[in-house]
């Protein structure tokens, strides 16, 4: 069962519930103050009637049942002719129970006399024959004879008629009111209810892949914080989707990549050892072949060497420690080729000492100048620096180089992503270069920021923890 | 959607049957009603039936005259004095014995009473016998004893008498005893009226559920009572 109607039924329940316990409650209420008022009434008449009836008796001077009967008799003649039968009804017993005189309708019956005079003076009792209803009141006569008792019937079948009147007018009323306030509440709980359908769509076609989808504001503040904390929910779920789809594109390109760097040198070596197989060939020929063949392995084995290394520092972590950079640019120095094609600038503070790896430290270092030396620099230098930046330091490496443009900066860290792929395997990169320092400052704790405008050169910055306590 | 039809049409016939409940309400409280004894509403000025149950009261609302004053009332002729003085004997002997009136008082009573007296008359009202003894005193007071009291017919009750009195009873006392010896202490609601002109010893109450006064007087030796119908303005 949907909520709205769970509401709607619920306030129907509550409102039939209270309108009929109050509707019984107030016409019981009517019904006793009209029978109240009825009470006050009948026993002003019959206390009325009494005195009459005892004056008559002893205006009469009746000591016996005979006279007394006779005198009751004539009086009941009298009050009929004066004021009609149907207005005084009433019947005289004795203590035995013997009636002496009766106007009383015949429903009323002899118990009932009995009942009432049972009941003594004080009260009143009740009598519902058939369709009719009686009151019926008694009392003892006094002054001549002892025993004589006035039992008097009053019809108030005209109070129960109102009271059922009430009773038929108050179901009407109460059914249109249920109808209305059924209607009411039915479209109050579906409106109450929209933005939870919204909301109930929204997830729907979130599961259907439209990562888009949002929920409007509807104006209720519980709704809308419901509706801002789903589509907040939404966006991060768009943002994680997004982010795997671009982790899983960078998959695709790598595996692409990877394949195609494996495939490049494979193809080299099949083609000359397949020129060897075939016969004998010219030494020169031969010694070529036999370079390709070596010279592709040795890129093979690189490559393959730089992949472990990449994993192995994406996979575990790094023991750090104080390194003064000044060292770390002396083993960079050293390990540079003797036919590096740039002059290397260094400019250290001697007080620079980092929180490093110094090996993998040299590497990357190695790595940015190979790389700035190869982005062929208009002042034939590469510029190594290290300045105290906050409460760090940062190395840098500068060329003024080729550059590159913006679009390249996102994606050069990328595995075998090469902006100039033949000037790269020119100078025998595989590509994997800048993973590998990428993958070097974050084991540092530290991030890369490339610099670079195309045809004015490019600058790297590398922010590293003070190395001294 | 079939999953909510079920709920949904015992929610609807319970609201159905709840608009049953007013008309299941009623017959209840019929038959509730029509098995029990309910006690008659109080009528504002209607005699209570405690005070019905007694007789002086009764008659006393029963009778159709009103009071008469003395004058008003004809005097009955040939009656005899020593009738009445033997008539008003009773009356001091069951004074006495009700208390209203003290052995010392009852002797001196009946001393006067043992005299002829000057004057001697009865009238009657149809409700009540009334009785007027007068004697002269020996020192040959101009003013006289007088004793007066009057009877219901039908009960013979002292609704009204004033005889004299030398004791030192006080007036409440008198009352009261007169009260009980007509059988009005049986009601329970007698309550101090205001008298505004009093100058001495009086006393008047008055009970709602009888209807009537008593009122009791000291004055120059003269110890007066008298019943009279609803509240008396003083």
């Amino acid at each position: 069962m949907t909520f709205s109607r769970k509401l709607t039924l619920g306030i129907l329940l509550l409102l039939c519930l209270t309108l009929s316990i109050g509707g019984a409650w107030t016409i019981d209420q009517n019904l006793q103050a009209a029978l109240l008022r009825s009470q006050t009434q009948n026993t002003a008449f019959h206390q009325r009637e009494r005195s009459a009836l005892e004056q008559a008796l002893r205006a009469d001077g009746a000591h016996s049942t005979v006279t007394a009967a006779r005198t009751i008799r004539s009086y009941a003649g009298e009050l009929q002719s004066s004021v009609g039968a149907q207005s005084f009804c009433f019947s005289v017993m004795d203590e035995q129970g013997t009636t002496l005189y009766s106007s009383l309708p015949r429903a009323v019956r002899y118990e009932t006399l009995r009942q009432a005079i049972a009941g003594g003076a004080q009260s009143v009792t009740f009598c519902y024959p058939g369709t009719s209803r009686y009151m019926v009141l008694a009392s003892p006569l006094q002054g001549t004879m002892d025993g004589l008792w006035l039992v008097s019937v009053y019809d108030i079948t005209s109070v129960y008629a109102e009271r059922d009147r009430e009773l038929r007018q108050y179901l009407l009323l109460e059914f249109t009111a249920l109808v209305l306030a059924g209607t009411a509440a039915a479209w109050f709980s579906h409106r109450m209810t929209r933005p939870l359908r919204a909301l109930q769509s929204a997830a729907r076609s979130m599961a259907d892949g439209a990562y888009d989808r949002r929920v409007p504001a509807c104006g209720q503040a519980e709704f809308d914080a419901l509706g801002q904390d789903f589509n907040a929910m939404a966006a991060a779920v768009e943002s994680r989707m997004d982010a795997l789809r671009d982790e899983s594109a960078r998959q695709s390109r790598f595996v692409a990549a990877f394949t195609h760097e494996l495939k490049t040198p494979m193809t080299s070596i099949l083609g000359y050892a397949d020129l060897l197989r075939m016969g004998e060939q010219p030494p020169e020929r031969r010694r070529q072949a036999a370079d390709y063949i070596y010279h592709e392995s040795k890129r093979l084995e690189a490559l393959s060497r730089q992949m472990l290394q990449l994993l192995g520092l994406q996979q575990g972590g790094i023991a750090l420690a104080p390194v003064a950079v000044r060292l770390v640019f002396g083993d960079v120095r050293r390990s540079l080729p003797e036919d590096f094609p740039a002059n290397l600038c260094t400019d250290c503070d001697p007080d620079a000492v980092v929180l490093a790896d110094r090996i993998l430290l040299g590497d990357l270092v190695r790595n940015l100048v190979l790389n700035a030396a190869n982005a062929n620099p208009g002042d034939g230098a590469v510029h190594l620096g290290c300045h105290r930046q906050g409460d760090g330091w940062e190395l840098t490496v500068t060329d003024t180089g080729c550059g590159m443009a913006a679009r390249e900066l996102s994606r050069i860290t990328e595995p075998f992503y090469m902006v100039d792929k033949s000037r790269a395997r020119r100078a025998g990169g595989s590509g994997l270069g800048l993973s590998l320092c990428a993958e070097i400052a974050r084991a540092h704790g530290s991030a890369l920021v490339f610099e670079s405008e195309p045809g004015k050169g490019t600058t790297v910055r590398l922010p590293l923890k003070e190395g001294r306590e | 959607m079939k999953k909510g039809i079920l709920p949904t049409a015992a929610a609807l016939l319970v609201c159905a049957a709840l608009l049953g409940v007013p008309a299941l309400w009623a017959r209840l409280a019929d038959a509730r009603r029509l098995n029990t004894v309910q006690t008659r509403p109080t009528l504002t000025g209607a005699l209570d039936e405690a005070a019905r149950a007694i007789p002086v009261l009764y008659e006393l609302h029963a009778s159709a005259s009103e009071s008469l004053t003395a004058d008003e009332r004809p005097e009955q002729p040939d009656q005899d004095p020593a009738v009445l003085c033997t008539d008003a004997a009773g009356v001091v002997t069951a004074l006495a014995d009700a208390g209203v009136i003290d052995a010392g008082e009852q002797q001196s009573l009946d001393t006067l009473l043992a005299q002829p007296p000057a004057t001697a008359a009865c009238r009657d009202t149809g409700d009540c016998r009334r009785t007027e003894l007068w004697w002269y005193p020996p020192q040959g007071d101009a003013n006289g004893i007088s004793l007066y009291y009057s009877r219901q017919n039908s009960t013979g009750a002292l609704t009204d008498l004033t005889l004299p009195v030398s004791g030192s009873a006080d007036l409440e006392s008198r009352l009261r005893a007169w009260m009980t010896l007509l059988g009005l202490d049986a009601l329970d609601d007698w309550t101090p009226l205001d008298i505004r002109f009093a100058a001495d010893s009086t006393l008047a109450l008055y009970s709602a559920k009888g209807q009537a006064t008593v009122y009791g007087q000291l004055s120059g030796n003269y110890l007066t009572l008298m019943l009279m119908k609803d509240k008396a303005n003083f």
